[in-house]
């Protein structure tokens, strides 16, 4: 089931230091939202409230559903993950197993049919749910463009590609909600340009993206609406060419002149 | 034939010694895979060899001592797991050095069901039989738990636990099933070492014993279902047979083992890492070798129907981009 996201007057402070400071959007469903802002403007806290790894001081994150809502600001981020949002992190955090495939897979652990007693005695239930586990993967390493390298070791390869690794580990779980921290951090700009038929491609399959991004030509392209943050605060939400002409947007980017942003 | 039977009395029982500590090494890697540095499975040993020893001292036969033995630690262990579930995985590890150094006070402390100082002696037929059987059925649950959802979701745990939740990965319940296992995996190896020495002691499950079991799960390969059981063939079987009982000079070889091991070969003997790194190796000559050979197919294929509805709309995707119809 596709979800969205409402999040309404979240506040974090670490140690008296502000981090977010009534902070509220909302992700419409089936559609790709831009969380944009320089760097340390709590795009990453605010992603971490929303998956469950932080809990705020104040406010609310609702999951949006048909049929209803549902608190999930005090859930523990496992019972979120649960409940259809995953996310992929800035730096990857690959967890070091054998082979892209089996990286993936682990990604597909709150799908599985299988029980421990079935797993341990091998019934061939448990086999079957992991076999098509694993080509239900397969296929989602075509899909991020790594079919052919499913069986090779993942910190052999490129961040760009290991990045991908990371989107096809999320969607591995079927997700309604797919939560991207940073997604083009240290890309050359021809993976970012793969990086955004990709997320063309997720929202034309129906799944809501939230894009955490501070690269301002990946939300040109691919979001729908665009929230901004500096300094924990939000100072734009809109479209993104109206949120990129803002002025306040351009001062927390490039300084107090809009010539910065034709320099870029 | 003959020389054949003289071959197994000869060495039947290093090598069900052997059988011993491969079961107890597979505890602690059990829980190594969680990250978890613990030695509470042999804790769970202790017990289960004190309960196997009145079950064969009562006349019931070895195989119901090994299936109690393994059956109460797997109970001891989720017991355990209860009392450790809040604590860091360094303070779990202490926690079961603990566990473990109390077991021999205690069993001098209650004499009336461990025997006091002198422990508990029985007479069993075939106890190495026994356990190397016991060894094979570990092996096989140990395989199939490594290539299972609950396999996979402990290294993730291991690796990063802030990771593991974002992916649903419910700390508890894996870490309990882990201390479970590793329960299991403990009870009887506990048992075989008890059915092999035909007594039970209080010195017998020291930290001599934990020790050589880190050592046989070290070499062996703490990454690989397989390496605890290699480690002790190495480690195990040559104490078996040139040391009667734990002794400085085996604490001292097996001391300088773990130490070569950590600095040396830190993933031990079987690592899984090695086989894809062999794979991508071979892919590698090939493409040298045979440089005119036709570019890998990367295009996606046809998926399933299977799944839901954002899974349908996924495949619709995917066809769309292979230019497939949709």
């Amino acid at each position: 089931m596709t979800i969205g996201l409402q999040i309404a007057g979240i506040s974090k402070a670490f140690d008296g230091e502000r981090a977010l400071e009534e902070v509220g959007l909302t992700v419409p469903v089936g559609q790709v939202t831009g969380l944009m802002g320089p760097n340390g403007s709590g795009k990453s806290v605010l992603v971490d409230i929303i998956s469950g790894q932080l809990r705020p001081d104040r406010g609310s994150v609702r999951l949006l559903a048909e049929g209803g809502g549902q608190d999930i600001s005090r859930l523990p981020a496992e019972t979120i993950a649960g409940l259809g949002v995953a996310r992929c992190w800035t730096d990857v955090r690959l967890l070091g197993m054998a082979s892209v495939l089996d990286e993936v897979a682990v990604g597909a652990y709150t799908l599985r049919q299988a029980s421990i007693l079935g797993s341990m005695l091998g019934l061939g239930a448990a086999r079957r749910d992991m076999r098509e586990s694993l080509e239900t993967c397969r296929q989602l390493l075509d899909l991020v463009g790594l079919g052919a390298r499913a069986q090779s070791r993942p910190d052999g390869l490129s961040r760009a590609e290991r990045g991908r690794i990371g989107i096809a580990r999320a969607l591995a779980s079927d997700p309604g909600l797919l939560i991207l921290d940073g997604p083009a951090n240290g890309l050359a700009a021809a993976d970012i340009a793969v990086l955004a038929d990709l997320i063309q491609a997720l929202k034309a399959a129906g799944i809501t993206v939230l894009l955490a991004e501070r690269n301002l030509k990946l939300i040109a392209d691919c979001c729908d609406s665009v929230v901004v943050l500096n300094a924990g605060r939000q100072i734009a939400a809109g479209s993104p060419a109206d949120c990129l002409a803002n002025a306040a947007v351009q001062r927390a980017y490039f300084g107090a002149t809009a010539a910065g942003v034709a320099a870029c | 034939m003959e020389a054949l039977a003289d071959l197994w009395a000869n060495s039947a029982t290093p090598l069900a010694v052997a059988a011993a500590i491969a079961m107890l090494a597979m505890s602690v890697r059990t829980l190594w895979a969680v990250g978890v540095p613990s030695l509470a499975g042999l804790g769970c040993g202790a017990l289960a060899g004190y309960l196997a020893a009145h079950i064969l001292l009562a006349g019931y036969p070895a195989p119901l001592a090994l299936l109690a033995g393994g059956l109460a630690g797997f109970w001891f262990g989720l017991v355990l797991a209860m009392a450790a579930a809040r604590l860091q995985p360094a303070w779990q590890g202490l926690a079961s050095l603990g566990l473990l150094a109390l077991v021999t006070p205690l069993a001098r402390m209650l004499p009336e069901w461990t025997g006091g100082r002198e422990g508990l002696a029985f007479d069993v037929g075939q106890p190495a039989l026994w356990s190397c059987v016991a060894l094979g059925w570990a092996l096989v649950l140990a395989a199939r738990l490594d290539g299972s959802w609950f396999g996979r979701a402990a290294i993730a745990l291991r690796q990063d636990a802030a990771v593991a939740a974002g992916l649903g990965i419910q700390r508890p319940a894996i870490l309990g099933l882990a201390y479970g296992f590793a329960g299991l995996l403990g009870g009887l190896g506990g048992v075989a070492l008890v059915l092999t020495r035909g007594a039970v002691a209080p010195g017998m499950f020291s930290t001599s014993l934990g020790l050589l079991a880190i050592a046989a799960a070290l070499l062996g390969g703490a990454y690989h279902w397989l390496g605890p059981w290699l480690g002790a063939l190495l480690i195990g079987l040559p104490s078996a047979i040139l040391f009667d009982d734990a002794s400085a000079i085996q604490d001292l070889a097996v001391a300088a083992v773990v130490v070569a091991v950590v600095i040396f070969l830190p993933r031990g003997l079987l690592d899984p890492r090695d086989s894809s790194r062999r794979a991508a190796r071979a892919r590698h000559r090939q493409r040298s070798v045979v440089p005119a050979m036709a570019p890998v197919d990367d295009r996606p294929r046809r998926r399933r129907s299977s799944g839901g509805p954002q899974r349908s709309r996924l495949d619709a995707a995917i066809k769309r981009r292979s230019g497939g119809p949709t």
